[in-house]
């Protein structure tokens, strides 16, 4: 018996599913708390990824959507964050007594979107998605139960120029299709190659590419990052810094090695200018910067303008050093994350560094992990951080890109600088509040976080190496 | 990693399950924070029986690295993992671990936050300790960076920086150093097929490549050596630490430094990079003149020790710029006196602040009357530490000096007229605390050290000792 | 034999150095006396057999660099040792009775490690065994030396002297690639520094032995008591010098400088030791000052006739110790009175002394009348009546003219123990009897000196006594302040000031700081999170993304 397409669309159904059940519950049940949510997001998540695991190669609508091992690695990875960052984000709506259903709900329709987008094989597609997403984000932001001028103005901007970013990558496809005749990735990548490229095919690309850097927040469209980062809650700040990173990354990949490889000429310069302009950028503003969500917002630029310095080599080295470099940020930023759910003074979460001088007297472990993550992200050794530097730096070394080598090791010296006020408040400072209890949740996230740190360090094949392997002995 | 149980990488790592140990020690009033401490001693007395043990193993007198290991690492790109050892490293090892066991004995007391110290100290030790064991350019590399972050650490909470600023610019000068290194690494690293550090000797390379990667592995070297103009960072730090364990490691910032040098001099120096040695002497000279000098007039004993132990560095830097075999194994054993000497100095000195903080004086003269063990004890050490033939250092200044002295006359005058000012520099401050007239004889009666600790102490000078009749005295059948 | 003596020498030091403060320090000092007598009598003994025994122990054998420990018994060794242990073997005698020693015991284990320290400097084949004692004996010298403005003078003045030898020993071995004393002759061959080592090694041991320009050592010493100072003058670091530049004298020959420079430090010290000895009040500078003219004859003996040092020199230091224990007996009768100026008269009560002081006049001018050859005779005939007139002069200040003592010494003045008074004019007795006589020889010096007493022809120069500035001996402090350690001060100071100062902290560090600041301000002004930075750099970004691409990717 044939295989029927939709089981293809398998994984992505079960996330939507849990939608309606959490409707049910939320108006039909009558004993629920921030847990139940939690509890359904998470099974729905698993059942997903099992499926997606099962399903891993089937392609039920090739033009549509492409599963292979690739998408899978990446789905898992995003899978895996998002439940652990599920867990922690319960801790938070418990100590805060908030309603946790809209959270996880729309948690799943981004995670819905992001995988997706993932396995994308059509504009049209990325587009939709693309402009679900910025409404998704939008209705997280709006999570926030404060109503003050400070929370609210960010978001409204954010509203604003996610319009007109939508309307961007709208315009974008429509003038693309108006010149391919198709928005498949297939039929613009076999267009390109022919070599029929005029003004306006080219600002349809730009349209396109400038919307996607708008969603992965790279320079210079990262503005909106950090600014609502400032003010959206934990568990939303949190979940857009960490969550949406891979599937950005796999979809511009994707794009970029797939579909758009004729205008390397073009385009490689200028994702390098705005990469090395993420860089720079993220590595001055973190040091001008008392909240520490948004100074680790800007570090996440420079890191992140790191990954695509990586990418837009555009060659298969470039490729596994970029995801290399993706995936120990994502691991190390993940632990800061965790940390911020143990700077708890009063029931308020704190987002000041003067709020958390002197903090490691009190609570010495998350200190450490605290100062354990921010060095993996300077990309000191001997933690994993190094790894990603090493691959970022060889691959530089490999292309001969000498002066942007001295460039990301300047900002890298700026970066330090700003950790290096963070683990001054941190650790050499007197302590003058008196911080919360930390629920010991955290502590096993942070430990089962540093276990994937050293562990990864020790022997960092399985990270480059085994994944792949892995997932071919498996099917 | 089928051999993983062997014996020199449980050397390196010894120092972490120390760490961790420590980092689960449970103390209270009762324990008066003991634990922790016993801990840290325990692990570097084990890795010391260790290291002895290596010591008996290796072939003393073969050249190159001897009991090596490789561990497969990374496989895009292949990294493999090489640790082994030679008796110049081993004596590092050693003495490292003596200067680390004598420091950690002078803050058993101290009041401050004993588990970070102790866990850090150990990081510090297992990076260091692993710098000398590496065999392959990139194990090199991570423990040459790897030290800072235990370092700074240990500086900023118990090294008493007035200017969190100066510690900062200490730390990046210091990463600064380690990111150029780290570009050579890659750089060498895409050049040779394999990556041991005894190939990167003779490695070789296209001539523009062998200026930028020496390059870049000089200066990165030298970021760790406070040579002119660039010692003001370190100096800025290193001086004002008063902690005897933390001096002691800011103080073996330099020695990872000549020791790269030892392992990266190219064996056969291009032309043009024999200019660059002789600019490298005389800046030496000059900054080893200059820090004397300032030694001189500065009254904080904590400089005066610094100027003196980077004086002592620089002058084991031109020896090993001599690249003479001999030299080599000289400084190893000089290196083994002068870490114990200085870590033996720090810890009398620390007793000696507390005796002043005790007293309420602002000087410390005459701090060590009515303080007869002490008073012996720190005498034998500054003594020794002036080059008196009390340790294997009087032989080896012989030994070095000569060598410099028949390389070239004014550059060794010049450092035997540092060494000069210098010892000139100790033993006016040993003077000025051993000035009866300015004692006050009014102030409580001074507490000496403890006998346990001067028995202890004892022991090291026997050390001492012994390192000056018989250098490798440890060893059966030398 | 030497090696025994070594040992014994070493271990008794030792446990007598580790001995608590005991009661009976004079009972105890005599057993050492006793101990060291029986050693000295065994060592003569065999001495004057001519005992001979090699002892050489391979020290370090690495490569070309080869050490070895050489405590061999032969005439040569004998005859420098013999000096120092009747020098040392007087001193333990004198500890026992000498009345202002507080530490006693402290000082005969002292002398104790002095003796064989000093064996091992004169036993030593090679630079590094020389190096290790000579250090030794510094270290030793810093003990007995017990002021501590003395010691301050005494530690840096060392250290340069040591230094310069260890700098000078390290070119000879760079040079010659061994540290055999025998391999020096050698150092013409190598062709290299001639003048530099041997006038760095002369400089050495000027400083050492406080000649002229580096007396400020030597004289610090006149803040310690008599027996440690006649102690340290000769069995100490001064002789030891003597010792060293004799065993590396074949260095010097090679160099046109050294001699004459020799010869020219031995004659100024000589005559300002002569000035020195008249015109200071203190009875110890007197001394001190005796004893650099000493120091100068010998310098002088060594620059004019190599040979000669060795051969009558055994009897030459006690007697030179003896002149010193000659204004000792003077000072104890005193009650520790120490300006002469304040003395006079003394024979009324002093008798005794008086006799004995003669009686080592006497032996010191049989010994130095002995020596006279037809090499060195002007030299030694200057010497000595350099030194009888000095000598005559002072004795008649005290001994003579009238009575200026104050009521409190007058009334305590007494001869100081008889017994041990009579004893060193015993061993002068004995020295005079040893040293083959001319006796009218000797009875017309002597009856010069006596004639020197009477007239006084320097009577004058007493009138310095008011000179504080003489007195103190300041003025060659403020010398070398002013000199030498200012100007490095200031210079260190300067430099401070400048590069690490105002260049680095003011100038790069600033720089630096104030750049990354202003980038990070104006990166901060970029992103101000208001609408304006919105549209700066969503609408701006794509602009400049679709401006760049188009220009790019149409000139393709």
């Amino acid at each position: 018996m044939e295989t029927p397409k939709w089981l293809s669309l398998l994984p992505e159904a079960l996330l939507l599913l849990s939608l309606p059940i959490m409707l049910i519950v939320k108006y039909f049940r009558e004993s629920q708390t921030a847990k139940t949510f939690y509890t359904l997001a998470k099974v729905f998540l698993v059942l997903s990824l099992v499926s997606g695991l099962i399903f891993y190669d089937f392609n039920g609508y090739p033009h549509w959507l492409m599963n292979n091992q690739y998408t899978i690695l990446f789905k898992l990875i995003i899978g895996l964050l998002s439940m652990a960052w599920f867990f922690l984000s319960l801790k938070w709506f418990l100590n805060k007594d908030e309603d946790s259903a809209a959270f996880y709900a729309l948690s799943m329709v981004s995670l819905t979107l992001l995988f997706l987008l993932i396995s994308a094989q059509n504009l049209i597609l990325v587009g939709t998605i693309g402009v679900m997403l910025m409404g998704c984000n939008f209705l997280m932001l709006r999570l926030n139960p404060k109503t003050d001028e400070e929370t609210f103005l960010p978001r409204r901007r954010y509203l604003v120029f996610s319009l007109f970013f939508a309307a961007v990558l709208i315009l974008g496809c429509v003038m693309l299709y108006q010149e391919v005749g198709s928005l498949s990735y297939e039929y613009i990548s076999a267009f390109l190659a022919k070599g029929q490229i005029n003004a306006k095919l080219l600002a349809a690309i730009v349209c396109i590419i400038a919307s996607l850097l708008y969603l992965a927040a790279l320079a210079p469209f990262h503005f909106w990052m950090t600014d609502v980062i400032g003010t959206a809650i934990l568990p939303v700040g949190g979940f857009l810094s960490i969550i949406p990173a891979f599937a950005f990354f796999g979809c511009l990949a994707d794009l970029l090695f797939n579909v758009f490889m004729p205008l390397k000429a073009s385009l490689q310069p200028l994702l390098t200018g705005f990469a090395v302009l993420s860089v720079v950028l993220g590595a001055l503003s973190a040091n001008n910067e008392n909240n520490i969500r948004r100074l680790f917002s800007y570090a996440g630029l420079y890191n992140l303008g790191l990954v695509y310095l990586c990418l837009v080599g555009l060659n298969d080295n470039s490729l596994l050093s970029a995801f290399v470099y993706l995936l120990v940020y994502i691991l190390s930023l993940s632990g800061i994350y965790t940390v911020f759910f143990g700077f708890k003074a009063k029931g308020d979460y704190l987002t000041d560094l003067p709020d958390i001088s002197g903090i490691a007297a009190d609570k010495p472990y998350i200190s450490a992990a605290f100062l354990v993550f921010m060095i993996s992200l300077i990309g000191s050794p001997p933690l994993l951080g190094f790894l990603g530097i090493l691959s970022l730096a060889n691959n530089l070394v490999l292309q001969g890109s000498y002066i942007l080598l001295a460039v990301v090791l300047v900002s890298l010296l700026l970066v330090a600088n700003a950790y290096l006020r963070v683990i001054q408040t941190v650790y050499f400072e007197d302590c003058n509040e008196e911080f919360d209890r930390v629920d010991n949740g955290i502590y096993i996230c942070l430990f089962i976080n540093l276990i994937i740190v050293i562990v990864s360090l020790l022997n960092p094949g399985y990270l480059l190496h085994d994944a792949e392997k892995i997932l071919f002995t498996i099917f | 990693m089928s051999n993983i149980l062997s014996l020199l990488s449980t050397i390196i790592i010894l120092p972490f399950i120390g760490m961790i140990f420590a980092l689960m020690a449970k103390d209270d009033e009762e324990t008066s924070n003991h634990n922790v401490y016993n801990v840290g001693i325990f692990t570097v007395i084990v890795n010391l029986v260790l290291i002895w043990r290596v010591f008996w193993i290796i072939n003393t007198s073969a050249p190159g690295l001897q009991l090596t290991e490789t561990f497969s690492w990374l496989e895009t790109p292949k990294i493999e993992i090489i640790f082994g050892i030679d008796v110049f490293s081993l004596l590092m090892i050693a003495a490292v671990h003596l200067a680390f066991l004598i420091a950690m004995t002078g803050v058993r007391n101290s009041p401050e936050q004993p588990k970070s110290m102790m866990v850090f100290a150990l990081m510090f030790l297992g990076s260091m300790t692993g710098l000398f064991i590496a065999a392959d350019i990139f194990s090199f590399y991570i423990f040459f960076e790897a030290m800072l972050l235990p370092l700074y650490m240990l500086i900023g909470k118990f090294g008493d920086i007035k200017k969190p600023v100066s510690l900062y610019r200490f730390f990046l000068y210091n990463l600064l150093g380690a990111v150029i290194m780290f570009v050579a690494v890659i750089m060498i690293f895409n050049i040779q097929s394999g990556m041991e550090l005894s190939k990167v000797r003779a490695l070789p390379m296209q001539e523009t490549l062998q200026y930028f990667i020496w390059g870049a592995v000089f200066v990165s070297f030298l970021s760790r050596i406070p040579i002119w103009p660039f010692h003001y960072w370190i100096s800025a730090v290193a001086s004002g630490v008063k902690n005897p364990l933390v001096f002691v490691a800011v103080n073996l910032l330099p020695l990872t430094g000549v020791y790269g040098f030892v392992r990266f001099l190219p064996e056969v120096l291009p032309e043009v990079a024999s200019f660059y040695i002789l600019i490298l002497e005389v800046i030496s000279v000059i900054t080893m003149l200059f820090i004397a000098l300032i030694a001189l007039i500065n009254k904080d004993f904590q400089y005066k020790m610094f100027a003196y132990v980077t004086v002592y560095y620089i002058m084991y830097l031109l020896g090993v710029l001599s690249r003479a075999d001999l030299i080599l194994y000289n400084i190893g054993f000089s290196c083994f006196s002068f870490l114990i000497i200085v870590s033996a100095l720090e810890v009398m000195s620390q007793y000696i602040y507390i005796r002043q903080e005790n007293q309420g004086t602002s000087t410390p003269e005459g701090l060590l009357c009515k303080t007869p063990r002490l008073s012996f004890l720190y005498s034998f050490f500054i003594l020794a530490a002036v080059g008196l033939p009390l340790s294997s250092l009087f032989m080896n200044n012989f030994l070095l000096l000569a060598d410099l002295l028949s390389f070239n006359l004014r550059m060794g005058l010049m450092v035997v007229f540092s060494l000069i000012l210098l010892a000139g520099t100790l033993l006016g401050s040993l003077y000025r605390l051993r000035d009866a007239s300015k004692y006050d004889a009014e102030q409580t009666e001074a507490e000496d050290i403890s006998p346990t600790l001067f028995a202890l102490s004892l022991l090291v000078v026997f050390i001492l000792l012994m390192s000056f009749i018989r250098p490798l005295w440890f060893v059966v059948g030398e | 034999m030497i090696f025994s003596t070594f040992i014994y020498l070493i271990a008794a030091g030792l446990f007598v150095l580790m001995l608590p403060p005991i009661k009976y320090e004079r009972t105890a000092s005599l057993g050492i006396f006793v101990i060291l007598a029986a050693l000295f009598a065994n060592y003569a003994a065999h001495a004057l057999s001519g005992y001979s025994h090699t002892f050489v122990y391979p020290w370090i054998e690495y490569k070309d660099f080869l050490v070895t420990v050489d405590l061999s018994s032969n005439f040569y060794n004998y005859n420098f040792i013999t000096p120092v242990f009747l020098v040392i073997l007087l001193a333990a005698f004198s500890n026992i009775f000498y009345p202002f020693e507080g530490k006693r015991l402290r000082l005969a284990a002292l002398m104790m490690l002095n003796l064989a320290a000093f064996i091992l400097l004169i036993c030593s084949q090679n630079t590094l065994q020389l190096l290790i004692s000579s250090c030794a004996l510094g270290v030793i010298g810093f003990y007995v030396v017990n002021d501590f403005e003395a010691r301050q003078k005494y530690v840096y003045f060392n250290l340069l002297a040591d230094m310069g030898m260890f700098t000078a020993f390290a070119i000879l071995y760079g040079c010659l690639g061994t540290t055999s004393l025998a391999d020096l002759a050698r150092f013409k061959e190598a062709d290299a520094y001639q003048n530099f080592v041997p006038l760095l090694l002369l400089f050495s041991v000027f400083i050492k032995s406080g000649l002229f320009l580096f007396q400020n050592m030597l004289l610090e010493w006149r803040n310690i008591n008599f027996n440690r100072l006649a102690l340290a003058s000769f069995a100490l670091v001064p002789i030891t010098s003597l010792a060293i530049l004799s065993k590396v004298s074949v260095v010097l020959q090679y160099s046109t400088l050294a001699g004459p420079l020799m010869l020219f430090f031995a004659v100024v010290s000589m005559f300002w030791g002569f000035f020195g000895a008249l015109s200071q009040d203190n009875i110890r500078s007197k001394a001190l000052y005796l004893n650099m003219m000493s120091f100068g004859f010998f310098f002088g003996l060594l620059s004019t006739v190599p040979g000669q040092i060795e051969d009558n020199y055994p009897f030459l230091l006690p007697a030179f110790y003896l002149i010193n224990i000659s204004l000792s007996l003077v000072n104890i009768a005193a009650s520790n009175e120490t300006e002469v100026s304040r003395m006079g008269g003394f024979i009324r009560t002093l008798k005794y002394s008086f006799l004995i002081t003669l009686i080592i006049v006497f032996a010191d001018i049989q010994i130095l009348t002995n020596i006279i050859g037809p090499k060195n005779q002007y030299w030694v005939w200057t010497f000595l009546i350099l030194q009888l007139l000095a000598l005559a002069q002072i004795y008649r200040e005290i001994y003579f003219t009238q009575i200026r003592a104050d009521e409190r010494v007058w009334a305590l003045l007494h001869n100081s123990n008889i017994f041990s008074a009579a004893m060193m004019a015993a061993f002068a007795a004995w020295l005079i009897y040893k040293t083959p006589a001319d006796f009218v020889r000797t009875g017309c010096v002597f009856g010069a000196f006596v004639l020197f007493m009477m007239i006084a022809p320097f009577r004058n120069f007493s009138s310095f006594y008011e000179n504080e500035e003489l007195q103190s001996g300041e003025w060659l402090n403020r010398i070398y302040e002013n000199l030498l350690i200012a100007p490095i001060k200031i210079l260190g100071r300067i430099l401070w000031l400048t590069v690490d100062f105002l260049f680095i902290e003011r100038t790069i560090l600033s720089s630096l700081s104030h750049f990354t600041e202003i980038s990070v301000t104006f990166a901060k002004r970029l992103q101000s999170y208001g609408w304006l930075s919105y549209l700066l750099w969503g609408v701006g970004g794509l602009g400049l993304m679709l401006w760049l691409v188009m220009n790019g990717g149409l000139g393709e």
